[in-house]
């Protein structure tokens, strides 16, 4: 098993990548490719590979996309992959923390382990926590839980940006993710002017960790239900839909809203959404923030 | 002066030179009722943000609606006042600002760097040059401050 990586960055090599992950053999071709190896590539290389997108598609779960290039549209690499080769994996930034992105990323693949809260967050453990049955409470709680957290040291905008964020991935868990027995969603197409209430058992959880340099959010649904092609659908997607139920433009706020985001799915038990937002204290520096994805089935 | 009370927004609407203004309070979402909103005299819409607080992609949907219906009895739309959260929707979502519709004031983010102070300032778009936007007097220690974003992302809804 090895680790082929192909970039054409000066800055972000395959000797300083071999660097972070030492245990591992570091090539830089596509030949002979096994089926447990993981492929790395520059995002800016898409348009010379076209040709190798049915092996993208072949080894989709072991693709880490790079953008080594802040200047590279991620989004438009979400559109040109969208069709053949939709990504499991972006990681965003041309910096060491890439590298170590990177490095944490494969040994997480590997592992068959998905990135988790609980890594991420670390040591920091102060935070809040709520559940949601009720989306007629959503507006009242994000109200409520974003009044309680204080973010020094921020551009001001995040406040707005969480709250959005928030709302969208609460209405998803609330309306989109419950399935019936036959695992049928139940509210889909549902009027939003309309209220669910699940059972309490059934409850969304939310938690914000407002550490000093990051903020996370997670909202975990008892679900399990939403898929990578739902995703890959939406993420893009910058116009409304007029079929009944939701806008169809929620996936790509929430992303747009994000630096990271993850979905961790437990097909039929519980999908876990994790967004972090890098606390920067001027806005621009959030909009240059090349924005990583990753989306992981746990088995 | 009528006034449009919703669930979750407020809408004052005040005769203004050739239509009328529609100044909204709290939340655009999807509790907006497109119907209440239409019907008044045609002519030109003035549509001022300065206090919503919040949209949500449902809010983008039925605002996009209502934005159609304005259009379908005639009437010419301006905006003001707009807020980011609002200028991020109009750069991002199709048909947000319809057809022959402007956004004529808009606030941006600035940032000093000599005091790290952060502001939000009110522009008008017809005054910038391009997607330029200036350089302006810091509102706390008097030094020039500049946009607080990217240029060409943030303004992209101003024609080149």
């Amino acid at each position: 098993m090895k680790i082929n990586f192909l970039t054409k960055s000066e800055d972000f090599t395959s000797e300083r990548l071999g660097s972070v992950l030492s245990d591992h053999e570091v090539a830089t071709d596509f030949n002979s490719i096994g089926s447990e190896d993981i492929l790395i590539v520059d995002i800016s290389l898409l348009e010379e590979l076209k040709e190798h997108f049915e092996l993208f598609k072949k080894h989709a779960k072991n693709l880490v996309f790079v953008s080594t290039s802040n200047d590279y549209n991620i989004k438009y690499a979400f559109d040109i992959l969208s069709k053949s080769a939709p990504p499991y994996h972006i990681v965003g930034l041309n910096s060491e923390v890439c590298l170590d992105k990177v490095a944490e990323l494969v040994n997480s693949i590997l592992s068959k382990s998905p990135l988790n809260l609980s890594d991420m967050i670390g040591a920091y453990k102060d935070n809040v926590e709520v559940k949601i049955q009720d989306s007629s409470k959503i507006s009242e709680t994000i109200r409520d839980t974003l009044g309680q957290i204080e973010f020094d040291n921020c551009f001001s905008q995040i406040k707005d940006n969480l709250s959005q964020l928030i709302n969208e991935l609460l209405y998803n868990a609330l309306f989109n993710a419950p399935t019936d027995d036959a695992g049928e969603q139940q509210f889909l197409e549902q009027d939003r002017k309309d209220h669910v209430s699940l059972d309490e058992g059934k409850a969304a959880t939310l938690k914000i960790y407002n550490s000093e340099d990051r903020v996370f959010t997670s909202v975990l649904d008892h679900y399990g239900s939403i898929t990578k092609e739902v995703i890959d659908a939406h993420i893009s997607k910058n116009e409304v839909s007029d079929k009944a139920g939701g806008a169809g433009i929620g996936l790509n706020l929430i992303y747009n809203n994000s630096h990271e985001l993850l979905f961790v799915v437990e097909p039929g038990v519980q999908t876990e959404v994790i967004s972090v937002i890098n606390k920067y204290k001027r806005f621009k520096q959030n909009m240059k923030h090349v924005r990583s994805f990753h989306f992981f089935i746990k088995e | 002066m009528p006034s449009v009370k919703q669930k979750s927004l407020e809408i004052e609407i005040s005769p203004c030179d050739g239509g009328n203004e529609f100044k909204l309070s709290g939340e655009i979402n999807e509790d907006l009722i497109v119907d209440e909103l239409v019907g008044f005299k045609a002519g030109v819409v003035k549509v001022d943000f300065e206090n919503v607080k919040m949209i949500n992609s449902c809010g983008v949907r039925e605002w996009i609606k209502l934005m159609e219906a304005l259009a379908n009895q005639g009437s010419k739309v301006e905006y003001y006042n707009c807020p980011q959260i609002v200028v991020q929707q109009v750069n991002m979502v199709t048909g947000f600002v319809p057809e022959g519709g402007s956004v004529v004031t808009f606030y941006a983010p600035y940032f000093c760097d000599d005091c790290e102070h952060e502001e939000k300032v009110l522009l008008v778009s017809n005054e910038l040059d391009g997607r330029e936007a200036p350089e302006l007097k810091c509102g706390k220690c008097g030094s020039m401050s500049e946009i607080d974003a990217m240029e060409d992302v943030y303004l992209n809804f101003i024609p080149e």
